[in-house]
């Protein structure tokens, strides 16, 4: 600024200097105003675009849930009416008003009948009561609900099924072991309803406040690539679920293929500490 | 002493409407340190001559508050359109009032005798004024929306 003003003496130019040096900042200024808006608006634009796809998202989670839940249900009656039903129906049968007429062994016949039947009636409604919520978890924690399933698993034959956790002497909170035992159970139905593997292993360890689940198979698995487009996607009903469950524990899982290529690994990662009213969200 | 009062209301203006503390807290500083210079200059020169350096250098700061006002308000996402804020035209008339007359200042001071320089003086002066009153009005009769956003601090 000094040296534009070193010369005194009046000089010619200084109109075309002056009217374009003008110009050209009111140009800058014009031109960054311009800039401006419109950078705004496209900002604008894309949060608008990014928050009507996360409500698509939303939208499509919550009826995924809508439907698993409405399914359990089914399911729930499908077994009450087909199997406890018509069990306590013949259970009646023996007790009927007759019973009185018939002779003593005829009696005790009936009576014994009656209590088999009413004991299996027993023991189905234990199994789906503890398919709803097993008492094991509840009672003794996530390594021994999940050690337990895993036993069941092997013991059926059909498949190896082993689980190890490596350090789970802090355990999580008691809403949090039941959401990850509901992805691993979801994730067992899935591996043993598609990939036709022969073998399950789990193994848990801690590192840096993150619980770390891994769960290996050798059968058909998804990549990380399968699991997105499956979730974006109407079927894949129990990916969805576990997509839910994982935001409400504010986790994180990955579905590769180890590098050896001879198994499919998924990786469930849960903070130890989260936000309680997300955990009050979700309701089993 | 005309510099001093302008830069000292338009700086004010911006003060209060400025967000990051980083900024809130350099504006003073650098205010003082150029209301300092002015003084100087004023006594130095004995009012003799119109003051193009300290003009220019009002210019510059005055452009870049104007700029920073400009781009905190992009960032903002409670306003769908920028340019429906008061704020945002009172930026833009000094920010192109300051801009159109800053070479129109650094050459008034060693050419205000010369005729043919003050007839352009007086055009572009007249011209950049007159844009910057239709601004500042358009910023008037838009209506003014209660902001409850709190100072951020920088990170």
């Amino acid at each position: 600024m000094y040296f534009l003003q070193v010369n005194p003496n009046p000089d010619p130019g200084i109109s075309i200097v002056l009217y374009f040096g003008t110009l050209g900042m009111l140009a800058l200024a014009i031109g960054l105003v311009v800039f401006i808006v419109f950078h705004q608006r496209r900002v604008i634009r894309y949060q608008m675009q990014m928050q009507r796809l996360e409500d698509e998202q939303q939208k499509t989670l919550l009826n995924a849930s809508i439907r698993w839940q409405e399914e359990e249900r089914q399911r729930i009656a499908a077994d009450l009416h087909d199997d406890a039903g018509p069990l306590l129906a013949t259970a009646r049968l023996y007790l009927n008003e007759n019973l009185v007429h018939q002779d003593m062994n005829t009696q005790l016949q009936a009576i014994y009948n009656a209590k088999q039947i009413i004991d299996d009636t027993i023991q189905l409604i234990r199994n789906i009561s503890h398919s709803l919520m097993p008492p094991t978890l509840k009672n003794f924690g996530l390594e021994s609900a999940v050690n337990d399933l895993f036993q069941k698993i092997s013991g059926s034959g059909t498949i190896n099924a082993s689980s190890r956790f490596h350090d789970y002497r802090t355990r999580l909170k008691q809403e949090q072991e039941l959401i990850v035992f509901r992805i691993i159970q979801e994730l067992i139905n899935n591996i043993l309803k598609h990939s036709n593997a022969s073998f399950i292993h789990l193994t848990q360890n801690y590192n840096e406040d993150k619980c770390f689940i891994r769960l290996h198979h050798d059968g058909r698995g998804i990549t990380q690539a399968d699991y997105d487009k499956l979730n974006k996607s109407t079927a894949g009903l129990g990916l969805k679920n576990i997509q839910s469950r994982v935001k409400v524990l504010q986790g994180r899982i990955s579905f590769e293929k180890d590098l050896s290529q001879t198994y499919y690994k998924v990786t469930l990662e849960v903070p130890a500490i989260v936000q309680e009213e997300n955990l009050a969200s979700i309701s089993f | 002493m005309f510099t001093i009062v302008e830069y000292s209301a338009v700086t004010y203006y911006f003060y209060q409407i400025l967000r990051n503390t980083t900024v809130r807290q350099i504006v003073p500083v650098i205010s003082l340190l150029f209301v300092g210079y002015c003084i100087y200059d004023l006594i130095s020169s004995k009012f003799s001559h119109f003051d193009s350096i300290p003009v220019a250098i009002e210019a510059i700061l005055i452009i870049g508050f104007c700029i920073i006002v400009l781009f905190e308000k992009i960032k903002r996402t409670d306003t769908l359109f920028i340019y429906s804020t008061s704020d945002f035209w009172i930026a833009v008339s000094f920010l192109i009032y300051f801009a159109g007359t800053f070479f129109l200042y650094i050459y008034a001071q060693n050419y205000m005798n010369n005729e043919k320089f003050l007839n352009n003086y007086n055009l572009i002066n007249s011209s950049f004024v007159t844009l910057r009153n239709i601004l500042i009005a358009i910023a008037f009769l838009i209506k003014p929306k209660v902001e409850n956003y709190p100072i951020i601090p920088s990170k």
